[in-house]
């Protein structure tokens, strides 16, 4: 019974290496692909500009913790370089998303032995960074308006660090989500390898 | 440069609740997807423009119909709320969607 159990397991292993085989040489062949090129470019490049952004904003709400007239002009720019940078990540990451990962990627991803990074965390990643430049534009316009109103303003204040202290949160959490995907594709590589 | 504060946390709440919306509709309704898919090229895309489209006219509208307020906080603590609930609820359908 065991070694039935054992000889099926590997059947069915064995058939998944082979569609990844397949899969890896097909999309080798046809985009004349290389890991060390394009799409490494701009995975470095959303993540670095994200987590910048994110980072920003993290900036910006110890800056709101005390304010003064100063420290709100350094809060404001911080804000909007931002939102800009979280802008840009959005159109970097998007870009990879559109012209590599649905057609290199997630096939590899998909047939290895951990398809829930692409069915969970991508689908999730993809959606919910959606909300990110809308909350940064939205943090960075309540600073732009409010000025140095915020230094006696408290409860808009303590509104905004909130606020500053979900973007750090979820823009980290997309950091955290790149990783497990990247994770699932090295698995399934590792399976084409092994 | 100024905001109206009223109107930019409303269009930023409305967003967040297309988004989550359009994912979990668009999942199970393929007409829909497809439509999104043929509006620019691919589904994300297409819910990306239209969440800034969206945005600016909800921003625009209300503007025109509302009064701004810049003593209550209400406004921003539903934009987190809903961030919250709405980023829950997309990682929970998607979880729902692979095991199902």
């Amino acid at each position: 019974m065991h070694i039935f159990v054992a000889q099926t397991e590997w059947a069915c292993y064995s058939e998944r290496v082979e569609v990844l085989l397949r899969l890896s040489s097909a999309i080798a062949l046809e985009r004349n692909f290389s890991l060390s090129t394009m799409p490494q470019i701009l995975i470095g490049t959303h993540a670095f500009l994200g987590e910048v952004g994110a980072l920003l904003f993290l900036w910006v709400l110890v800056e709101l913790l005390n304010p003064s007239p100063e420290r709100l002009r350094r809060a404001r720019i911080l804000a909007m370089c931002g939102t800009l940078f979280l802008a840009l990540a959005w159109i970097v990451g998007g870009y990879y998303y559109v012209e590599f990962y649905g057609t290199i990627v997630k096939p590899v991803i998909k047939a290895g032995p951990m398809p829930w990074t692409h069915s969970i965390v991508i689908e999730t990643k993809e959606h919910v960074f959606l909300f990110l430049p809308f909350l940064a534009f939205l943090a960075s316009g309540l600073i732009t308006t409010l000025r140095d109103e915020l230094v006696t303003n408290d409860r808009l204040r303590i509104a905004i660090v909130l606020l500053s202290g979900l973007i750090v949160l979820i823009a980290f959490a997309m950091a955290g989500f790149g990783f497990m995907v990247t994770s699932g594709f090295r698995s399934a590589l590792e399976a084409i390898a092994l | 440069m100024n905001f109206h504060i009223k109107a930019l946390s409303i269009a930023t709440t409305v967003v967040i609740w297309y988004i989550v919306a359009v994912t979990i509709i668009a999942e199970n309704f393929a007409p829909l997807k497809n439509a999104l898919a043929a509006a620019t090229g691919h589904h994300w895309v297409s819910k990306g423009v239209f969440a800034l489209i969206l945005f600016a006219v909800v921003y625009g509208a209300c503007v025109f119909l509302l009064t701004d307020s810049r003593e209550n906080p209400k406004p921003v603590y539903v934009v987190i709320g809903s961030a919250i609930a709405g980023g829950l609820a997309i990682f929970l359908f998607y979880v729902w969607h692979f095991f199902a």
